[in-house]
């Protein structure tokens, strides 16, 4: 079965889906030629596990995902329902992280080329519309760096937008990290980023604004934290200011 | 197969409460569907029917717990598969709890809400509170098992 022909050389999406083995935090972030690809790819529950849904998505099947792994069902049990009920299965690229680990995924034949994933553990990576494997094998190795999960995520979309085509247009851009204690810990959208001629007036792709977006907040996640039982804390600059140099 | 293309578009809630409890049963050893259908007086195509997203035919609720019991389903796959077959048939609550406390019934509570202004909100909300109560019911009876007390707590009926 060939490869999808509906993508061009602009056209690519890449995604990455991971776990903080010292918090447990899960995570998922992905970039695209797309508007808004995160609104549609990425789901994290941080008490139950992640999934990214990419290529020609189908928004339902990672609610659904979530909603069998709440209720029990391995990944490989969810793969298998999915292969058995998505009539358009092999337009799919799919990532289960479970809570407790142990990613897999799924990248379907008729995705647009190249594509492929790469799992291991707790981190897996998945993208289309490449030139070839690199952009994928830099993003894996980068996601499996040190740092904050946050960090691990967009360094691992830094990384493999160096090897996208030149022609790759980085319309989009987003993260999300949950905790399983609690609600979602980041949410950080670029949906919308200019790309060709009006990147003069901005000059940076939806990978960089994230990437500086996660510059600024990653600081500001223990703010957002300790506010809701301590709202003498001050303002986030207030903060900054005394705290968050520390 | 004629289920396949049910996921384009949201599943059913029947739908879904078929899926967990094919998956349950395929956990089992082979033979399980067929001693699931001996133990509730029935032949083996129809425990395919009811497991099978793919039927529109819902499970009759007086089965479902001797499903779990029979099938030796794990409470936690007893919880997943209650709470979503509930969320199928709400109508059938009263039934699948009496099973699950020996015949204890169920107990009627009004509660009151405000009026919100909004037919959609007002909806959502109500939804939110019967899923609430759903899962602790579900919750408690997986707990104590036992049927309920005879002495009603203030604010019920």
């Amino acid at each position: 079965m060939p490869q999808s022909p509906f993508s061009g050389p602009a056209d690519f999406t890449l995604g990455v889906i991971a776990r903080c083995p010292e918090t447990g935090a899960l995570g998922a972030a992905v970039a695209s030629s797309t508007v808004a690809a995160a609104s549609r790819c990425l789901l994290v529950d941080g008490a139950i596990g992640a999934v990214l849904v990419m290529a020609f998505t189908n928004v339902h099947l990672g609610a659904l995902a979530i909603k069998l792994l709440r209720d029990t069902l391995t990944a490989e049990e969810i793969f298998a329902l999915l292969r058995q009920h998505d009539r358009h299965f092999a337009y799919r690229q799919v990532a289960i992280l479970p809570l407790d680990g142990n990613a897999s995924a799924f990248s379907g034949e008729r995705t647009p080329a190249w594509s492929g994933a790469r799992m291991d553990g707790d981190l897996a990576v998945l993208a289309n519309g490449l030139a070839d494997s690199a952009a994928l094998d830099a993003a894996f190795q980068a996601a499996a760096g040190n740092g904050s999960l946050e960090r691990r995520l967009v360094t691992a979309l830094v990384g493999g937008a160096a090897h996208l085509r030149p022609e790759a247009e980085v319309r989009s851009a987003g993260l999300y990290v949950g905790v399983p204690e609690g609600p979602r810990r980041t949410d950080l959208r670029v949906d919308m980023a200019a790309v060709g001629e009006a990147d003069d007036a901005g000059g940076e792709t939806a990978i960089e604004q994230l990437a500086a977006a996660v510059e600024t907040y990653e600081p500001l996640i223990s703010y957002y934290g300790a506010l809701p039982d301590n709202p003498e804390i001050g303002s986030w600059r207030d903060w900054s200011a005394r705290d968050g140099g520390a | 197969m004629r289920d396949i293309g049910i996921l384009q578009q949201p599943l059913s809630p029947v739908a879904y409460y078929k899926i967990l409890l094919n998956t349950f049963l395929d956990r089992r050893p082979p033979g399980t569907r067929q001693a699931c259908a001996t133990a509730i007086g029935k032949d083996r195509s129809f425990v395919s029917q009811i497991s099978s997203p793919a039927y529109a035919a819902p499970l009759p609720a007086r089965y479902l717990r001797p499903i779990c019991s029979v099938c030796g389903f794990s409470d936690r796959e007893e919880q997943a598969l209650v709470r979503a077959y509930l969320a199928a048939h709400p109508e059938r609550a009263a039934e699948i709890y009496d099973s699950a406390t020996a015949g204890g019934g169920v107990r009627k509570m009004e509660i009151t809400v405000p009026k919100l202004g909004s037919l959609a909100v007002q909806q959502r909300h109500e939804l939110m509170i019967q899923r609430l109560v759903r899962d602790l019911s579900e919750f408690a009876v997986s707990v104590t098992g036992a049927a309920p007390s005879q002495s009603p707590p203030a604010g019920s009926r």
